[in-house]
């Protein structure tokens, strides 16, 4: 035993599993809680008041606590903040002529990249393979589908932000 | 139980009552929602500085109350009758 303790790469691993990876692991789990939640420091106060040899058995205790505590509330904060985004992209957008116009052709713009995203990788999925009589054969490259679908739903995010930018720039027009 | 008007770590409680974290820690944040418990940090000089304040919890007047409601319940209660008559001769 005293061999082995003396051995440089058995004290590696010992400072590594006992030192190292609990404090360093407990901090990643936590990230799940909520920045401001009062758990992510009570963990980690809790750990290091702990021997060493008992740290790693806590670390792993804690998955559970995260896994049933701490994500329920961040896909709770999660659906929140997502549907107060939405509505108030919705009020935004219906309350004028311009927004109502703007939110139309947003969908439009949606439901063609959808269009032109699903046959390409469906395409792109089956090429080479016998599908019935046919076997497929896509002539584009992987690569120029990908491209071609980058630019697609890039021409999307672009459409989204100028619809806000103008907005913003129109509510900084003084009406007198 | 054992110290009502003490400071108790999460951790430890769990260790004394047997349960694991997973369970201790959503009841502790229950009780608080409740007012059953308060909480607090460490101050910097009450343990160790070289690591962080741990977070301590204590059982309210409200606690007690409903503490000592629960434990005359569950000593009325067929159920509980044998682990409470337990946990007092342990005590």
């Amino acid at each position: 035993v005293v061999e082995l303790l003396a051995s440089p790469r058995v004290f590696l691993v010992a400072v590594v599993i006992l030192g190292f990876l609990p404090g360093f692991i407990l901090r990643l789990i936590v990230r799940l809680y909520p920045r401001h939640h009062p758990r992510r420091d009570e963990l980690s106060g809790e750990l290091y008041s702990l021997p060493l040899w008992k740290r790693p058995f806590f670390v792993a205790e804690q998955f559970e606590t995260v896994l049933f505590e701490g994500l329920p509330v961040r896909v709770s904060l999660v659906g929140q903040r997502s549907r107060s985004w939405l509505r108030r992209e919705w009020r935004e957008r219906t309350a004028t002529t311009g927004g109502r116009i703007e939110l139309v052709f947003g969908l439009l713009t949606v439901a063609l990249a959808l269009a032109m995203t699903m046959p390409i990788v469906a395409v792109d999925a089956l090429n080479g393979k016998r599908v019935g009589p046919v076997v497929v054969n896509s002539t584009p490259s992987r690569f120029s589908n990908v491209v071609f679908l980058v630019l697609i739903w890039a021409t999307v995010v672009v459409y989204f932000f100028l619809g806000r930018w103008m907005r913003s720039g129109m509510n900084q027009i003084d009406p007198d | 139980m054992a110290d009502p008007y003490g400071r108790h770590w999460g951790y430890e409680l769990g260790k004394k009552a047997g349960l694991r974290s997973g369970v201790v820690y959503p009841a502790l944040s229950r009780m608080l929602e409740d007012g059953w418990l308060s909480d607090g940090w460490e101050e910097s000089w009450e343990g160790d500085r070289k690591r962080p304040p741990r977070r301590y919890y204590e059982i309210t007047d409200k606690g007690r109350h409903e503490l000592a409601a629960l434990v005359a319940t569950a000593q009325t209660d067929r159920r509980f009758a044998g682990a409470v008559m337990f946990r007092a001769s342990e005590a």
